[in-house]
């Protein structure tokens, strides 16, 4: 089974300690949710664990290997990083934001690529978002866009930050709902980080963080 | 040009002199110079307006999530684009500088000294050796690879600041155009010495 696993992990920015020997594991189908406050690490931990930035000491790796030593086309079928605020490229569609990144990397049958965002997209609410470009987009449907583009390629760890925010109680059921099932699907991990007022019922495991470190929560 | 022609000595072909004016003028120094300058304020100032608007906006860290590599994505169709659009500008300004030349030629001087668009032209290329084409290649490839370079790497200084934006572009402008003057120059200098 592969997991993917951060050991003793510690990063500092400038003087600023972010984490401190973290130890971590997130198995296959598996759904973590990490409460974060402000200016707490929420996001580095999810960049950590997406291979974004690399800490200053210990590992993060997936299976028996760091992720350092996965190639490009390798890691975007491994994690799937959707960000908080913007993630996307203004210079494209949001249609080419989703498409272009999947054919950069993969030799995939457009029919399928075709079926798999109309149907992601009309369970998000972004069928009618497709042809219009980021700038057009508040930052709900970002965040969604990011999603969408993650749900696609079907990585086998999704870092999700701080998704459920703003989100109208309906809405939010259904991207919950439509994570769960991707989850079914294909058995990846999902991790997210979740604020004051989000829901966490549907985690596996809960985690707060701490001066530092991560705490369980029951 | 033309009025000047009226000045000619009587021993020298009005064809002759218009020819020698094109080559040395036009298409050694002019055009070089001209259509650099044009690159530089359409296509690297917005290329460098581009660039860091993406590093203002954490764009290069969403390439990196998608795992691309921005070095094939960016800075590799810019390098080789602006060499070669340099290399048809010259051609395409060289071009439209004789046609423009003979017509205004033609409809400001008589007859007994307007030569003839084949002479002209026969005049132009019997100037142009193998030094001067190599000459004009150098010119187009390392002027278009300096803009290029220069371009990428103010963009890339690009941090968190508004401000930051402004700057590059002001400042990759700026080194753009001391350098293609200064390439310019040396290149003919070692070339027709």
């Amino acid at each position: 089974m592969s997991e993917l696993k951060l050991t003793n992990v510690t990063i500092k920015f400038d003087d600023r300690l972010v984490f401190q020997d973290l130890n971590l594991v997130v198995k296959e189908g598996e759904t973590v949710c990490i409460k974060t406050g402000v200016l707490d690490g929420g996001s580095t931990l999810l960049k950590l664990m997406a291979g974004l930035v690399q800490p200053d000491h210990g590992v993060v790796s997936f299976g028996d290997r760091p992720l350092y030593d996965y190639s490009d086309a390798e890691l975007f079928q491994l994690v799937g990083m959707c960000f908080e605020a913007r993630g996307l490229f203004d210079v494209f569609t949001n249609y080419n934001n989703l498409v272009l990144p999947i054919i950069y990397h993969q030799d995939i049958e457009p029919s399928a690529l075709e079926q798999r965002i109309a149907y992601y997209s009309q369970k998000l609410e972004l069928a009618e978002q497709l042809d219009k470009e980021p700038f057009q987009l508040n930052d709900v449907q970002t965040r969604l866009m990011n999603l969408l583009k993650w749900l696609i390629v079907e990585p086998k760890v999704l870092v999700v930050d701080e998704i459920q925010s703003g989100l109208s109680p309906q809405l939010r059921h259904k991207v919950i709902a439509t994570l769960q099932e991707a989850q079914e699907r294909t058995k990846c991990a999902i991790v997210m980080t979740v604020t004051a007022g989000d829901e966490t019922q549907f985690a596996h495991r809960t985690y707060r963080i701490n001066n530092c470190k991560l705490e369980a929560e029951a | 040009m033309t009025f000047s022609v009226s000045f000619l000595p009587n021993n020298v072909l009005a064809v002759d002199y218009f020819s020698s004016v094109f080559y040395s003028v036009v298409f050694r120094e002019l055009g070089p110079i001209t259509t650099g300058i044009v690159l530089i304020s359409r296509s690297a100032v917005a290329v460098t307006s581009e660039l860091s608007h993406a590093r203002l906006t954490g764009e290069f860290e969403v390439m990196a999530a998608n795992r691309m590599n921005p070095k094939l994505v960016y800075f590799l169709p810019i390098l080789v684009a602006f060499p070669v659009c340099l290399v048809l500008m010259f051609v395409w300004f060289d071009l439209i500088c004789i046609v423009a030349i003979y017509v205004f030629i033609s409809l400001f001087e008589s007859t007994s000294t307007t030569p003839d668009i084949f002479g002209f032209l026969s005049g132009v290329a019997s100037r142009i050796g193998i030094i001067d084409v190599t000459t004009i290649l150098l010119k187009a490839l390392a002027g278009g690879l300096i803009i290029g370079v220069v371009s990428l790497q103010f963009s890339l200084k690009v941090k968190d600041r508004y401000t930051d934006v402004s700057r590059a572009i002001s400042n990759s402008a700026t080194v753009q155009l001391m350098l293609l003057f200064s390439l310019n120059f040396l290149i003919s200098a070692l070339s027709y010495r």
